[in-house]
């Protein structure tokens, strides 16, 4: 691959991606204030309708942001929340550090209906790996987390005799050795 | 290559996304890191792309740092470490007045690893100070005495400080590498001691080798046992911590060089001297573990020994 | 025995000192002369001349992003790891630390650890030269963390190690992903001829990219924080007595030498993408 079209933080985007009226900018570069889309990462411009963004040519490592879909793992659960550590954002690691970045799923946001009947401890146990939309930054520790839709809640968990659960409904999984039900908040599989 | 290509997608296979496969591979290996390293491991693969029984390659550059007396970057992988030794002179111990001092010191800073935070050494650090400085005397690496200037007057200090700028993983074996290749590179200065002014003058001029003071050069070979079955080579800082026993070894190395011409005095010198084994963690109860696995270990240290004596000799 | 003994280090003799060297000899030459100092190898250089510089991105593997620098005897390694998550309390904009540290086998004398009081200073200028590059507007809530380890410098001068540190952290920041306004580069002047005890005809001499020596020597130091493609300046830093005239020279000459410096970085950085499209076909993650 050249080098020839990848731009650098600081370099205007090409002319055909600042013609007036100028584009809104998105990810990876910002408005200068003579006017100009200028990028601020090492990356090539993407014109996506009225938004134009730069685009790093690798998989860099992602922050949460508000709408992102995370795979985060439970670390603890009261019966009015659960805690969850944020490992992965889009399907990309978070940077490697000491601390992961901390999210919150509040009993209110686990699924869409019959909210009042709902219990913690049947929908996440710890160390279960779930499917989840950033809602909101959250307070000063954790980002505000939600599985309230089909395609959101439990992927991966393990029975209480340790073998891993496949899905059988949207609120049950089975172990796949020795047939135990459990209780878990499913999220619908990619393939269903 | 394409046999490593085919080992990075094999464990992503079951990973419950839809993206690029090397996205896939990295998520799961975040997710379920035990998982990730067997899959590779049943392919006889490591996560890095080597064969499970071999060591990374070691790059070895004396002298790279000219503000020290000596010094080394070893790379080990991707784990690199630059040792410079810096001499100083201090007036000896009154218990030892021929004897100068050795006083290595690694450090792991935080540039070198997410996990390290920056401030003083973290533990790990001042266990590998410690196992470094006991190396160096009982294996009489370098004789105090040769470090003496006038007796109960004055002794050089050497300050070997070692310092881990990417760490991934074995930052012992690299370290103990670095110590031996910055004392072979040491030059110091000749020193006198002037009674009148109560002073050291070091020579301008004329200077001397460390290394014709070298008696032995141990160099060290460290192992990580995972799940009592795989016994791996140079662990990196990914399997490190999923292999709940270590085994480091140290063996004397041999100049290969030399060798050859010494072959016909003795015959004695051929079989190096063992000069550490250290076993951290209980190890198994069965398959790979007990007195087995050391002598394992011990076979496959001596022929990596004589691998890196030729990185070490060649410089 | 005192109660400050630092028990997390092997230590030696309670004092120990730096070697005296013998008054130099006038026969005297040869391959002693590489022990006392190293530094004076600068050799003819005009100026305006800065010496080559040598910039790398990607060499730290554990890191997010990474450069590596050599100018002159200055040779520094940087990691930038994040963004990372912010401990409480709440912030809407991201958090820059940075820190500066010396080998100690870095600069002559040897930096004993604990007793060098350089570092947090010059992490506390590096600091604010490199924040106006950064955007941690878009970062809320986190933090990134920046180390620079300096293995070789030109003691005594920390210029050259502020100029260089600059530079190599905007290589880093770039190579990380994370977004900046501009890639910032650093720069050194020094000006001699002007102090009140020099002849009264001596003419003020502009030397561009001082060695340790010069740097000391000179009548006042100007390091500068540069943006080259946006025009801007990031931060200036003066130390000495300088007047006005002069020193708006001395920043005139820095801003030129970006333009240069700015173009070896940004060539450095787009081959450290290329090496990474290239390790990535090769399977490795």
């Amino acid at each position: 691959m050249s080098t020839a079209d990848l731009l650098l933080p600081g370099q205007p985007l090409p002319a055909r991606f600042n013609s007036t009226p100028t584009p809104q900018p998105g990810s990876g570069c910002y408005l200068s204030p003579n006017g100009k889309l200028v990028a601020s990462i090492v990356g090539v411009p993407v014109r996506d309708g009225s938004i134009v963004s730069v685009k790093s040519r690798h998989e860099m490592s992602a922050v949460p942001e508000i709408g992102a879909i995370i795979l985060p793992q439970i670390s603890r659960l009261t019966p009015l929340q659960a805690n969850l550590t944020i490992s992965l954002v889009s399907s990309r690691p978070t940077p490697q550090s000491q601390e992961d970045f901390q999210g919150l799923i509040k009993l209110s946001d686990v699924r869409l209906t019959e909210k009042d009947k709902l219990k913690m401890g049947e929908c996440f146990r710890l160390g279960d790996v779930v499917r989840a939309e950033v809602l909101s930054l959250g307070d000063a520790r954790s980002y505000f987390l939600s599985t309230a839709a089909n395609h959101l809640g439990v992927i991966s968990a393990t029975s209480a005799a340790g073998n891993p659960l496949t899905p059988v409904s949207w609120q049950e999984m089975q172990d796949t050795v020795t047939g135990e039900r459990e209780k878990r908040k499913v999220a619908k599989p990619d393939d269903a | 290559m394409t046999s490593v290509a085919q080992t990075t997608s094999t464990p992503s296979q079951s990973a419950p996304t839809q993206l690029d496969p090397a996205v896939e591979a990295a998520a799961f290996k975040r997710l379920y890191p035990r998982k990730y390293l067997s899959r590779f491991l049943e392919h006889d693969r490591r996560p890095d792309g080597r064969p499970t029984d071999s060591w990374r390659e070691v790059g070895v550059n004396a002298g790279a740092v000219s503000t020290a007396n000596g010094s080394a970057l070893i790379r080990l992988g991707d784990t690199t470490v630059v040792c410079g030794i810096k001499a100083e002179t201090a007036e000896p111990d009154w218990d030892r007045p021929n004897e100068g001092w050795l006083v290595p010191n690694v450090d792991l800073p935080a540039i070198s690893s997410p996990n390290f935070k920056p401030g003083p050494p973290v533990d790990e650090a001042q266990v590998f100070s410690q196992q470094i400085y006991d190396l160096l005397i009982s294996s009489n690496v370098l004789p105090l005495r040769k470090l003496g200037i006038r007796p109960g007057k004055s002794a050089w200090v050497l300050y070997i400080d070692i310092v881990c700028i990417n760490y991934d993983g074995n930052a012992f074996d690299a370290a103990v590498l670095a110590v031996m290749t910055a004392l072979r590179n040491t030059v110091l200065p000749v020193a006198t001691y002037d009674e009148d002014a109560d002073q050291t003058i070091c020579s301008r001029t004329e200077t001397r080798n460390l290394k014709d003071d070298l008696r032995s050069i141990p160099l060290a070979c460290t192992f990580g046992i995972f799940d009592n079955k795989y016994l791996l080579p140079d662990p990196s800082a990914f399997e490190l911590p999923l292999c709940p026993t270590t085994i480091t070894i140290a063996i004397d190395s041999t100049d290969p060089t030399s060798s050859s011409k010494s072959k016909s005095k003795s015959t004695k010198a051929a079989e190096p001297r063992i000069r550490l084994v250290r076993q951290e963690g209980m190890g198994g109860y069965a398959g790979k573990a007990g007195i087995e696995v050391v002598g394992e270990c011990i076979g496959a240290a001596k022929a990596r020994v004589r691998e890196l004596s030729e990185k070490l000799y060649g410089q | 025995m005192s109660a400050n003994v630092d028990r997390r280090r092997i230590l030696g003799p309670e004092r120990s000192f730096p070697p005296v060297y013998a008054p130099v000899d006038a026969t005297a030459s040869g391959s002693g002369a590489k022990l006392v100092q190293d530094e004076s190898m600068n050799g003819e250089r005009a100026n305006g001349e800065m010496r080559p510089l040598f910039i790398k991105t990607g060499l730290i593997s554990q890191a997010n992003g990474s450069g590596y620098i050599e100018c002159g005897a200055v040779k520094i390694a940087c990691a930038v790891y994040g963004p990372r998550p912010k401990p409480p309390p709440y912030s809407p904009e991201g958090t820059l630390n940075l820190e500066v540290k010396f080998a100690p086998f870095a600069s002559h004398p040897r930096r004993a650890p604990l007793r060098d009081t350089e570092p947090p200073h010059l992490s506390h200028l590096l600091h604010s030269h490199l924040l106006p590059a950064l955007q941690l507007h878009t970062l809320p809530k986190s933090s990134i963390d920046i180390y620079l380890l300096v293995l070789q410098s030109e003691s005594p001068s920390i210029e050259s190690v502020l100029a260089s540190g600059l530079t190599v952290c905007a290589a880093a920041v770039a190579d990380a992903g994370i977004a900046m306004n501009g890639l910032a580069v650093g720069t050194v002047t020094s000006l001699s001829g002007t102090a009140t005890d020099s002849p009264p005809n001596a003419k003020p001499i502009i030397q561009l990219d001082p060695d340790g020596l010069q740097a000391r020597a000179a009548d006042a130091r100007v390091t500068v924080g540069c943006l080259p493609a946006l025009d801007a300046l990031s931060d200036v830093w003066v130390t000495g007595e300088v007047t006005v005239d002069n020193l708006i020279s001395m920043i005139n000459e820095c801003t030129q030498a970006s333009q240069s410096a700015h173009a070896t970085l940004a060539q450095a950085i787009l081959e450290g993408e290329q090496n990474k499209t290239s390790g990535m076909l090769v399977g490795g993650t």
